[in-house]
């Protein structure tokens, strides 16, 4: 199955039964699988004018009760960041995929980047949090969509599945499970009669409150100016505004622990360690085992959730080892963030590729033989 | 590793090399490289078969190199390693070997687009060639290329196709018993 294709059969067993989008390289296959099954699952296709349109119309279905989703590319992806700030503020579960090209601009239309990683945290203006996670096989296309809806629902913000060109069109064997070996996460609805509900006030011991849908009896503003814990225009109040800005970072960040996906090779005995995610850490993967072939005691660390960044992680990982390589397609991003975790403890060395080409191992292996001297 | 130029085929032609591995149980991961345009660009699949799971999923040195056209010939012999490769090549539309000529472990010239036309249509050279790969390595059961043949072209050309398999199949026949094609 190709990781597009298996991205919409992860979909539709997550419970997405809206589609709204507009066709770009390398994400089209999306689209195009997803005209063919959504009708066949009672579900809704629909093709936009454009990305400003397609994020709004899969905000209003989330709003209307539905998980929903859209797909683009880099230059999709930044028209659609206004509406992402309208999803974080109204607190929209939705899912969007940016199938990573070369950039900036129309860029490299067919060929694979990791350059959009930033723009996944920080695209929109304002300060909020994302989770963002990072799929490495057409298997990961499958599963991480699966938990994007889920972790969607669990914390009413909008997920981005942040896959490139070679993991969109790459066609491998995909597993899939038992349906009910799979967790899917449910939109929680409120529990009190519509009278006594307040729409943007948690439970002390939460930061997210259970959502109504459009219909559902309750009395909901979804209200893209600074709102107070009613949803109702707050003008210049600093306290409520405060309260609503730390809420809708805090429910992200303090919740890392729980968020955070990732996986270690080959780590227990490293002195060196390799960072990488996406496609990416493929490539980082083979260039570890030829570099274990030589006897260099070097490990992996790939990160699958990108945002919230688990500093912890990388923090333990520098305290262990000399050296910390990251490679990665752009000129050097998620590097800034290895670097400011580890604190010091490692040397963290960068290693760029942009061009539209996955790195050779041999350029991963150099920087580990250089690092090993 | 399978390349050519955009309209002959590679990208399907990859699709269904990796599905039919995966047929016979091996690990299979393709990816592609083409460009904007819908037609005459250089494209480019590559097909790791493996044992074992796959980590990196582009070729470095290729076992097979089914090349299609002169233009990515020239390109490709320049940017891989090739002496330990077998190329089978589109003698209809490849006229000048210099660029692998000595230099690789094996060339077969096979007059692909020529043998495709005979059989009714010049696009099933991709298929022809993949059952002339099939029958040469082994590694492939022919039956398991076929059922994928079914399962992903389009229905009115599948007849087509199977032919241009079997095609190819007394092509790599007779390429197994030193008959020169």
């Amino acid at each position: 199955m190709q990781g597009d294709e298996a991205l919409v059969e992860g979909s539709l067993i997550a419970g997405c039964r809206f589609f709204a989008g507009y066709p770009i390289t390398p994400a089209t296959e999306i689209a195009e699988r997803m005209s063919r099954r959504m009708p066949q699952v009672g579900g809704i296709f629909m093709q936009m004018e454009d990305e400003l349109a397609s994020i709004m119309a899969i905000i209003g279905a989330s709003w209307a009760g539905r998980k929903a989703m859209t797909a683009t590319s880099g230059p999709g992806y930044s028209l659609m960041q206004e509406g992402l700030g309208y999803a974080i503020i109204t607190e929209a579960p939705i899912v969007i995929t940016d199938v990573q090209r070369g950039g900036p601009s129309t860029g490299l239309v067919t060929l694979p980047s990791q350059g959009d990683v930033m723009q996944a945290r920080w695209g929109s203006h304002g300060d909020y949090a994302m989770i963002t996670l990072a799929p490495s096989s057409a298997q990961d296309m499958f599963n991480l969509t699966i938990k994007s809806f889920n972790l969607a629902e669990q914390y009413r913000n909008p997920v981005v599945i942040l896959a490139d060109e070679v993991i969109a069109h790459v066609r491998e064997p995909v597993k899939i499970p038992p349906l009910d070996e799979i967790e899917i996460v449910e939109r929680r609805k409120p529990d009190v009669p519509p009278e006594e509900y307040i729409p943007y006030l948690p439970n002390p011991s939460e930061w997210v409150t259970p959502m109504p849908a459009f219909g559902d009896g309750y009395n909901v503003l979804a209200e893209s100016v600074m709102h107070d814990e009613f949803g109702h225009r707050i003008g210049i109040n600093h306290a409520a505004a405060e309260r609503m800005i730390k809420r809708l970072y805090y429910k992200i960040e303090k919740n890392v622990e729980k968020i955070a996906m990732y996986e270690k090779r080959y780590l227990d005995d490293s002195d060196i360690a390799v960072v990488s995610y996406g496609s990416t850490a493929r490539t980082a993967l083979r260039a570890v085992r030829e570099a274990r072939k030589l006897g260099i005691k070097v490990g992996l660390v790939r990160l699958i959730t990108i945002w919230p960044f688990y500093d912890k992680l990388i923090e333990e990982v520098a305290s262990q080892v000399k050296a910390i390589i990251v490679p990665e397609m752009n000129m050097g991003k998620i590097v800034r963030e290895v670097e400011r975790a580890s604190r010091g403890q490692a040397k963290v060395i960068s290693v760029p590729k942009v061009g539209g080409v996955l790195h050779h191992p041999d350029d991963i292996l150099s920087t580990i033989k250089m690092a090993e001297r | 590793m399978l390349s050519g130029f955009g309209g002959q085929g590679i990208v399907l032609s990859g699709a269904v090399l990796s599905q039919a591995s995966v047929l016979s149980n091996y690990y299979a991961a393709a990816t592609y490289t083409y460009g904007p345009e819908a037609r005459l660009g250089s494209t480019r699949s590559e097909v790791v078969i493996s044992d074992e799971e796959i980590d990196y999923p582009k070729v470095i040195n290729p076992d097979f190199w089914i090349v299609l056209n002169q233009m990515s010939l020239n390109t490709f012999s320049k940017r891989y390693p090739l002496n330990e490769t077998v190329i089978l090549a589109n003698s209809s539309m490849i006229k000048y070997f210099d660029p692998v000529e000595g230099k690789v472990r094996s060339i077969y010239k096979i007059p692909a687009t020529d043998e495709a036309e005979r059989l009714g249509n010049r696009l099933v050279a991709n298929m022809l060639m993949l059952g002339v790969f099939v029958t040469v390595t082994g590694m492939i059961l022919i039956e398991n290329l076929k059922k994928t043949i079914k399962m992903m072209v389009k229905p009115q050309f599948i007849e087509l196709n199977l032919k241009a398999v079997d095609r190819g199949q007394e092509i790599g026949k007779s390429i197994l018993k030193g008959v020169k094609v």
